[in-house]
């Protein structure tokens, strides 16, 4: 019923203006994306190392003890 | 979108996921006239119209990297601009108050077949945006989503927030409203035409 009606033109000055500032907010997002996966991997990584770590003096532990024990007996 | 299948869709909505600018730019340049269109036929003034387009723009980035991965464009654009002029109407309280100058929302410059082809279109056309303008903002809102759109009628109702039957019955009210005032048009002019000949 009103498909001959054709599309409006908004104002081309004001439309760059618009770009701009969307362009500008999604490279702020996306460096801020770069940080949090940089963050993330760090955190991961030193994660990693300390549970590591932890399971290696568990298992010295646990070896120390039981060889105290065998040379005990 | 228009010229664009699903698949490559979902892929534009990923990269818009990532922040993508040339995604941005793509989908700007399929809605950009569409939207504002909408909004300038809703709020019959194009000042409030590019406000709230660019408005609409900065929304969509804003929550961009929080869309579905299956998100329709059309349908969530539409929304947001839509809900904006709500927010609008709901803090000026200028609806249905606004000077309908429809001729300051033509768009000029557009090339043109034939100066008769011209005439008769554009004729037509202002017949039908003047009957557009006079209906209530829900009827007219239905006809610019579904009507100029070409969206469905559930995904309309979507964009509205209503049921899908409501929605249907909504265009159905709309289109005799519109009729009823073209209808009326005709009958001014052609009495205008007897004040002449007689």
């Amino acid at each position: 019923m009103i498909q001959p009606l054709p599309l409006l033109t908004p104002n081309a000055q004001r439309g760059q203006r618009t770009i701009a500032r969307c362009h500008e907010r999604l490279a702020r997002r996306r460096k801020r994306m770069e940080l949090a996966e940089g963050g993330n991997t760090t955190y991961l990584a030193v994660e990693r190392a300390l549970v590591g770590m932890l399971c290696v003096i568990y298992i010295s532990g646990v070896a120390l003890v039981a060889i105290q024990m065998l040379s005990g007996s | 979108m228009t010229d664009m299948d699903r698949e490559s869709e979902y892929e534009l909505v990923a990269q818009l996921r990532a922040g993508d600018a040339a995604a941005f730019d793509r989908v700007y340049g399929e809605f950009n006239a569409r939207l504002f269109s909408f909004l300038a036929r809703l709020s019959r003034r194009r000042d409030v119209a590019e406000d709230l387009l660019e408005e609409t723009w900065l929304r969509f980035v804003d929550r961009a990297p929080k869309l579905r991965p299956d998100t329709t464009l059309g349908p969530f654009l539409f929304t947001v601009a839509r809900n904006l002029y709500v927010s609008y109407c709901r803090s000026r309280l200028l609806e249905d108050s606004q000077t309908v100058d429809m001729i300051g929302l033509w768009s000029l410059g557009t090339p043109r077949p034939s100066p008769f082809e011209s005439t008769v279109a554009n004729e037509t056309g202002r017949r039908i945006e003047l009957a557009l303008s006079e209906l209530p903002a829900p009827y007219r809102e239905a006809l610019l989503l579904v009507a100029m759109e070409g969206m469905r009628p559930a995904e309309a109702a979507m964009v509205c927030g209503i049921t899908p039957e409501a929605m249907r019955q909504r265009l159905s009210r709309a289109r005799a409203a519109i009729a009823r005032r073209l209808d009326e048009q005709d009958r001014h002019v052609l009495a205008a035409l007897k004040e002449v000949t007689t």
